[in-house]
């Protein structure tokens, strides 16, 4: 079962957002770099991180668009799957950030 | 300056030849962040880490992946994978430099005596046909051969124990992982090798957040600037590896690989 199999609003909406979130990404480690060069340390600092965040963001966003998939076609075994592997991951953030 | 344009240059090789011989940029990327600019291991896989997510981002938002991802079985083989990077970043505060070190020597030699194995094999390249894929099988249109494939994975513990590796080292070393998974599932699952590499590349992403957020909460993750250059280079290098993919002489370049690696092996044992 791949993601193009389905033409769902959520797989459109996982593929859109996942080339634009790369995008904003690119383009804030790029100027952070640039930042930095030009003695701007604090905001440099703030926009690298920004953008890490983002990088962090877009495959937590691919799992849940992939458990979101699983749900809208009631395969329960897979959501389980789905569920704990977000349950994980939310678990190592959660845990750092507290 | 002249450190961020290295970084970058390390990059573009790391995601290149990560690209072209499927065994995905960290286990490049850590070794010259390491001996060429000079940082700590423990700085250069936090560094790698960030390059990891880079590509994976650059895998989930490509068309072409998302005709070959297998999402059923990338959702099974991350609970291994991720529970694997969860413990490994429960202990990495645990490790020794030195034993960063020993753990990537071994990890090098093993991966130099597997691309020696797999010298004819090239990363995008389909297996045969199989009937009925199943539950977690799949198919998809090869352009190579310009038929459908279908593919049933097969001995499935063997792919999930090499998740379970792939996250400890990714959480250890910097590394996405795929260097296990790609072969296991080709190699011994049946799932052919572009759906293999697809769903390692889906996978890497979500396995290298554990590790990442403890890097960065340790405080290995010291220069974003670097991070920044070296997640820059790999996915230039990425897309250059992918456009040269079909006109690269791969069985040379996985024997340089394997000569690098097993350099790079003797460095860190010996």
């Amino acid at each position: 079962m791949t993601f193009a199999d389905s033409d769902s609003v959520v797989e459109r909406a996982r593929c859109l957002f996942s080339r634009v979130a790369l995008g904003v990404a690119i383009c804030l480690l790029a100027a952070g770099v640039v930042l930095a060069e030009v003695g701007r340390p604090t905001e440099s600092l703030v926009v690298l991180e920004s953008g890490a965040v983002i990088l962090l963001a877009i495959p937590i966003l691919n799992a849940i668009a992939a458990l979101l998939e699983e749900i809208g076609r009631r395969d329960w075994p897979f959501v389980a799957a789905g569920a704990l592997v977000i349950g994980l991951v939310a678990y190592s953030v959660i845990d750092k950030i507290r | 300056m002249l450190t961020l344009a290295l970084t970058l240059l390390v990059g573009v090789l790391a995601g290149g030849l990560g690209a072209l011989l499927g065994v995905g940029g960290g286990v490049v990327l850590v070794p010259l962040i390491h001996a060429v600019l000079g940082r700590s291991f423990r700085e250069a896989a936090a560094v790698s880490l960030v390059a990891v997510l880079a590509t994976s981002a650059s895998v989930a938002a490509s068309t072409e992946t998302r005709k070959l991802l297998n999402v059923r079985l990338a959702l099974v083989l991350l609970i291994f994978s991720v529970s694997g990077a969860t413990f490994g970043a429960s202990v990495l505060h645990l490790l020794s430099e030195q034993t960063y070190e020993r753990i990537f020597g071994i990890t090098a030699a093993v991966i130099a005596v597997g691309m020696l194995q797999r010298l004819d094999k090239r990363n995008v390249r389909s297996a045969s046909a199989v009937v009925d894929p199943g539950v977690l099988g799949g198919h998809f249109y090869d352009e190579d051969t310009r038929t459908e494939v279908y593919y049933h994975p097969r001995r499935l513990p063997i792919a999930m124990f090499a998740s379970f590796g792939a996250g400890l080292l990714a959480s250890f070393l910097g590394i996405g992982g795929g260097i296990l998974v790609v072969p296991s599932l080709n190699s011994w699952c049946g799932v052919p090798m572009r759906v293999a590499a697809a769903t390692s590349g889906f996978m890497i992403g979500i396995t290298a957040i554990p590790g990442a957020i403890m890097h960065y909460h340790l405080g290995y993750l010291t220069d974003f600037r670097l991070a920044a250059a070296a997640a820059l280079g790999v996915l230039i290098g990425y897309r250059l590896g992918i456009s040269l993919g079909q006109r690269t002489p791969v069985r040379g370049l996985k024997i340089l690989m394997a000569v690098m690696l097993a350099i790079v092996a003797l460095r860190y044992l010996i």
